[in-house]
């Protein structure tokens, strides 16, 4: 009987622990599972051919040899310029449609580690994040990376917020699509809104129940992991308004609304200095390590 | 129970095989199986961060330096984009720390459809040359992998070190020789006014496509030349300074850079002060010995 027993057990259990083990595995090891809508797909194909004639002349006789190009599609801002850089520097800039549809195409050489950045600005002016590709370029084949898109731009009216007042956040995304703005600090809250025809957004963020201290607020598309950029606010005694002096960036000790050059060799100069200045400590431990460096690269605009 | 005993070896085999992989992401190296005594070689290092974007790194790389030594990295062989710490040596190990502006989650490969186009993230590409034959072992002794998230989360991942066999010369080497000068480039003066609390400062950063730059030197008139770092702080002075930089890649090719700084005063009131200073100078001159007379 007890025999029978353990067979049971052995027979149906293991095998069920295992099935349950391997379908949940990620929630027993909380392993990092993003939610990424974005899905960026790559693929190669001869799409053109290019007919080198030697010497010239006439085509007959020619040679036909697949050309070698990288092409960039995806979804940014209803008219955003969206800039392709390769290697840091600007190599095409193209106009989005009324959709925000964009497709930047390149001509190219064999390359096993291309580095390709993309950024768009919104009709009023304000940048998206930096988007990486590194790309490896093969011969004669057309390589297409679809899929991409950028989160929404962001901008906030107040860098200090008085308690019990409203924080403005306004941007562009794509037409009608379903927003969040997160709020995160001493107590988070998540805003729920929908971009308009043409792609602008704005919301006015009701903080009268969220205590005195800092936070950051971002936006999203519902569901995407990838966010726009962070914007740093904290609600204290009174308004203060974003100027034209202040960027809001973390990092940006020039306040040139642009994440360089000229603002990494600041940090480095502070990299491992006592009384660092609030500029440069980004997340305000008092302390300039490997963190800052990561919340400068990812302001960066070049 | 024969068929009882199957699936429980198989099912422990399962659990175990599966709990080693405990991190989504891993760190490797990756190099040829075997080099020869004399011969360079490329040892990448990357990440498969499991597609989540990352954008920084600080990383400890071990090998035994009686069987191989570095000899530096290739510039434009990782998505490093810039450097905190070049890849330097001491010790046995090398050090090297840098970020990619934006992040990258991956290394896009039409090729490798399996992975869904995506490979491990190639950060660097470091030289080394064979010294002694044998097996030369690599290991992490630091890694830190900062995600693209605007906070500096830490990405929890693997560690794998690697091996080369290293084989006696039959004929001939492959050493490597970079006899190619560094990149030209700017030295850029960025005053103090712009940075608040922050010196006025020189900034560089010189690119080299055969073994990397090694170090930099820095003169400020004469002929001393110092070791330096990017950034540099400068204090303007009165009078007007040129002040060079002289970037060496891993060979010792050099290319210099120079940037002129100008002084608090403007040349036009220099001129002028000493043109009144000489005058003054003069009418003294000229009353002495109209004393003496």
């Amino acid at each position: 009987m007890y025999s029978n027993f353990f067979k049971t057990i052995i027979t149906f259990l293991i095998p069920g622990f295992l099935v349950f083990f391997f379908c949940f595995s990620n929630t027993i090891y909380a392993l990092p599972t993003d939610p990424v809508t974005e899905t960026v797909g790559v693929y190669a194909s001869v799409a053109e051919v290019i007919v080198v004639t030697p010497g010239g002349g006439n085509t007959s006789g020619g040679v036909a040899i697949p050309k070698t190009a990288v092409s960039f599609s995806g979804q940014a801002y209803p008219y955003a310029l969206v800039t392709l850089l390769k290697q840091g520097e600007d190599v095409a800039t193209v106009t989005a449609n009324s959709a925000g549809d964009f497709n930047i195409t390149l001509e190219e050489n064999y390359n096993s580690n291309a580095l390709y950045s993309l950024f768009a600005v919104d009709v009023n002016n304000e940048r998206s994040l930096l988007l990486n590709y590194p790309i490896v370029v093969r011969v004669g084949l057309l390589t297409q990376l679809s899929g991409i898109r950028f989160a929404p731009t962001v901008v906030a009216d107040k860098s200090q917020v008085r308690a019990g007042d409203y924080l403005m956040i306004s941007g562009y995304a794509l037409p009608r699509r379903n927003l969040s703005v997160t709020v995160k600090g001493m107590s988070n809250k998540v805003f729920s809104l929908i971009s308009s025809d043409k792609g602008p957004y704005k919301i006015v963020l009701p903080l009268a129940n969220l205590p005195k201290g800092d936070y950051s607020v971002f936006v999203n598309y519902t569901g995407d992991a990838r966010t726009s950029k962070l914007i740093r606010f904290s609600i204290g005694d009174s308004n203060i308004f974003y100027t034209g002096v202040l960027s809001g960036i973390p990092g940006d000790c020039n306040s040139d609304k642009v994440i360089n050059l000229v603002d990494f060799s600041v940090l480095a100069f502070w990299y491992g200095k006592s009384n660092p200045p609030a500029c440069v400590d980004t997340n305000k431990d008092k302390i300039i390590n490997l963190v800052d460096f990561s919340i400068l690269a990812f302001y960066w605009t070049g | 129970m024969k068929h009882l005993t199957k699936i429980l070896l198989i099912s422990t085999l399962l659990f175990i095989l599966y709990t080693g992989k405990a991190f989504a992401a891993d760190i490797a190296v990756s190099m040829p199986t075997a080099a020869v005594v004399g011969g360079t070689f490329e040892v990448l290092i990357s990440v498969d961060s499991d597609g989540t974007p990352i954008n920084s790194a600080d990383i400890t790389l071990h090998y035994d330096q009686n069987m191989i030594s570095f000899s530096g990295y290739k510039s434009d062989g990782g998505v490093m984009g810039i450097w905190i710490e070049v890849p330097h040596e001491k010790n046995g190990n090398i050090y090297m720390s840098g970020i990619i502006p934006g992040g990258a989650s991956g290394l896009y490969d039409p090729k490798n459809l399996q992975q869904g186009g995506l490979s491990a993230i190639p950060l660097v590409r470091l030289l080394f040359t064979a010294k002694a034959s044998g097996a030369a072992p690599f290991s992490f002794i630091k890694t830190q992998i900062l995600r693209n998230d605007g906070l500096g989360t830490e990405l929890p991942h693997g560690e794998q070190g690697g091996e080369i066999k290293i084989n006696n010369a039959i004929t001939g080497n492959e050493a490597m020789s970079d006899k190619e000068k560094p990149e030209p480039f700017e030295v850029t003066f960025v005053p103090s006014s712009n940075l608040g609390e922050t010196p006025s400062m020189i900034i560089f950063s010189a690119y080299d496509t055969g073994s990397g730059i090694k170090e930099y030197k820095i003169n400020r008139g004469g002929s001393v030349w110092m070791d330096v770092q990017s950034p540099y702080p400068v204090s303007r002075g009165i009078l007007p300074k040129t002040i060079t930089i002289r970037a060496f890649d891993f060979y010792g090719n050099y290319t210099d850079s120079s940037i002129a700084i100008s002084g608090l005063l403007p040349f036009a009131y220099l001129l002028a002060l000493a043109i009144v200073v000489l005058a003054i100078f003069c009418i003294l001159i000229y009353k002495m010995l109209k004393y003496r007379k």
